[in-house]
């Protein structure tokens, strides 16, 4: 009985879709608007619900294929979060029609249970299963344009990269457990002390994980899907996508590199690489041309979703870093950039959304002198842009700034280098969009006024963005020892 | 050496087909036309191109059944130590009665949104 107690925000989480979709057949007209209200509760009644489970401590249920700690809870807060973001931003959005929203909310909800049980997984056959499931509802949310060619596009994209990913993670889960006899990762890593795996078969399976997981997370190799889905997508659904499979992959993917392949080091938090194999190498290789990668091709982009979501792949790059210096600060600095892009990513789209709402385009050349007809919209997209990128005095920098600080302590200065100049590299990718924003300081008049319709929604959203992420700048300090106290999932 | 009945099934197989196709070829005369090269459809005439898009109930229909039939294929283990398990306690029981109850609210949804309708 105590196991359920431990999933109780699942199990709300479940019934609220349950609720939402019988709303969906039985509601009709005007009530649809009950449907997204059920949704919005059922997930603030799951983050109450997460709050309570940190006091009954961290366990591991249902025979160790669930591990519930405090990073699955952080995690946990993230994506719920996350979704009544995406859920609330879908009524002010043109893209997906009325009509649509109910399914819409389900589909979200879907995937948030999914990505929940993401972060607390410790056996690979679930993993799987959980990964599967987040990656074919988000081929269906990406396909959510209907009139879109586009969206069909992203859709099959994904779904073959997404294939492609779940049948190498597979194969390394197969040759893990044709190893180590075990598909629980704590059992595995217990297996690895005593016989230790080859180099060469570490390597494959290293390298297969790599792959898969470098399509979840939007990482080299597998970056090059991201920009095609993000900008197919109807922008609510980019939000979603740009932010949930990501972190979900990055706590897997710490959960599991962490727990299975180091082993603790001779000083308190910190750990080192298990095995001859120095699979941090080949991350930081990863997490260099992640970075480099996608602030350049940022920079030549003409259109604004995907010069976004070029972007994002640099930030996948810098996220790694985090992770590959295996260090207690490191990985509290990946968890506070998660959050701190939660709030900046689902600004920019939203922000994005009204603009191609209004513009029906979102190239460069058509957002030019945007900023005067919806100026409190556009100042909070340069604020949520500059963020994203790191440029101080945003928090966005702090996030940066400890992530670079990591690579520099643990003297990896190529990857410190890298980083630096990818984050000049995206802050002009940046600038080049906010230049065409504010009308490339020629003469406002000529330029057309945006919607004049006053919209309270919006603006109350904007401030529900902007305001936690200032505090996220501000209370930094509490969010990385709250980060740092997330740690505690390895069960050595 | 047990399995060489089967060896000799498949080598009979082989032999009849090939020798009706040969024979055929050998002693069928060449002349071709138009109806006798026409796709054999009980005889009645065929009409139109058979290069036609299907509907798309055959797809729902399809998928709709792989997943049901997947709920059921999970009663099965369930069903082998149903037994042993129900002298314990109930859970057996209300476990399976969830994971049903759960595939039931999808099966409301299929039948409310319309996926059944043929028409």
């Amino acid at each position: 009985m105590k196991e359920f107690l431990l999933i109780t925000p699942e199990i709300f989480l479940a019934l609220t879709l349950a609720f939402v979709i019988a709303g969906e057949i039985t509601y009709y007209g005007e009530q649809v608007r009950l449907i997204t209200a059920t949704a919005l509760l059922g997930l603030g009644g799951a983050f109450i619900q997460t709050l309570i489970s940190y006091e009954h401590g961290a366990a591991q249920i249902f025979g160790g294929a669930l591990s519930i700690d405090g990073f699955s809870l952080f995690f946990k807060l993230f994506f719920i979060v996350l979704a009544s973001f995406a859920i609330a931003t879908v009524s002010h959005s043109k893209e997906i029609a009325e009509a649509r929203r109910s399914e819409y909310c389900a589909l979200i909800l879907a995937s948030t249970l999914a990505m929940c049980l993401i972060a607390s997984v410790a056996d690979l056959a679930l993993a799987f299963l959980s990964l599967l499931l987040l990656n074919v509802i988000s081929h269906f949310l990406a396909a959510y344009g209907k009139k879109s060619i586009l969206s069909t596009e992203a859709a099959v994209k994904s779904m073959a990269f997404g294939a492609v990913a779940a049948a190498l993670f597979l194969y390394a889960a197969a040759i893990l457990f044709a190893t180590t006899h075990s598909l629980n990762i704590y059992e595995i890593h217990k297996v690895l002390l005593t016989k230790p795996l080859d180099p060469q078969v570490l390597l494959v399976v290293f390298v297969l994980l790599l792959v898969s997981l470098s399509y979840q997370i939007g990482a080299f190799p597998a970056y090059m899907v991201v920009p095609d889905v993000l900008e197919g997508a109807p922008t609510p659904v980019s939000a979603f996508l740009s932010l949930g499979p990501r972190a979900a992959g990055f706590a897997f993917m710490t959960r599991v590199l962490v727990a299975v392949f180091t082993q603790p080091a001779s000083s308190a938090g910190h750990w080192e690489i298990l095995g001859q194999f120095d699979w941090t190498k080949m991350l930081s290789v990863v997490a260099g041309l992640s970075m480099g990668i996608g602030s350049l091709l940022a920079f030549r982009q003409n259109r604004a979703k995907r010069l976004v979501s070029y972007l994002v792949v640099a930030e996948s790059g810098f996220l790694l870093i985090g992770l590959l210096v295996l260090d207690e600060v490191g990985i509290a600095a990946l968890l506070y950039s998660l959050v701190i892009q939660l709030f900046s990513l689902v600004g920019i789209f939203y922000v994005l959304s009204f603009l191609i709402d209004q513009l029906q385009a979102d190239q460069l050349d058509r957002l030019r002198g945007a900023m005067r007809g919806a100026v409190p919209e556009c100042i909070c997209l340069v604020i949520f842009l500059f963020c994203l990128v790191g440029s101080p005095p945003t928090p966005g920098f702090i996030a940066k700034f400890s992530l670079i600080g990591a690579a520099i302590r643990h003297e990896r200065s190529f990857l410190a280098i890298a980083g630096v100049f990818s984050m000049v590299v995206s802050s002009a990718a940046v600038a080049r969009l906010v230049y065409r924003l504010i009308g490339d300081f020629g003469d406002l008049k000529e330029f057309a006024v945006l919607g004049s319709r006053r919209s309270p929604a919006r603006k109350v959203l904007l401030a529900t963005l902007l305001v936690p992420m200032v505090l996220a700048g501000v209370f930094a300090e509490f969010l990385f020892n709250w980060a740092g106290q997330s740690l505690g999932f390895i069960f050595w | 050496m047990s399995y060489i009945p089967v060896l000799i099934l498949m080598m009979v197989g082989l032999t009849v087909g090939g020798a009706i196709l040969l024979l055929t070829t050998l002693l069928g005369s060449g002349i071709q036309n138009k109806k006798k090269n026409m796709p054999f459809e009980c005889g009645v005439p065929g009409y139109g191109s058979a290069r036609h898009r299907f509907s798309v109930r055959f797809y729902l229909v399809a998928i709709l059944f792989l997943l049901f039939d997947v709920e059921a294929i999970f009663f099965y283990p369930w069903a082998v130590v149903y037994k042993k398990y129900l002298t314990i306690n109930a859970f057996i029981l209300i476990e399976m009665g969830f994971f049903a109850l759960i595939l039931l609210v999808g099966y409301f949804y299929v039948l409310g949104k319309g996926a059944l309708e043929w028409e």
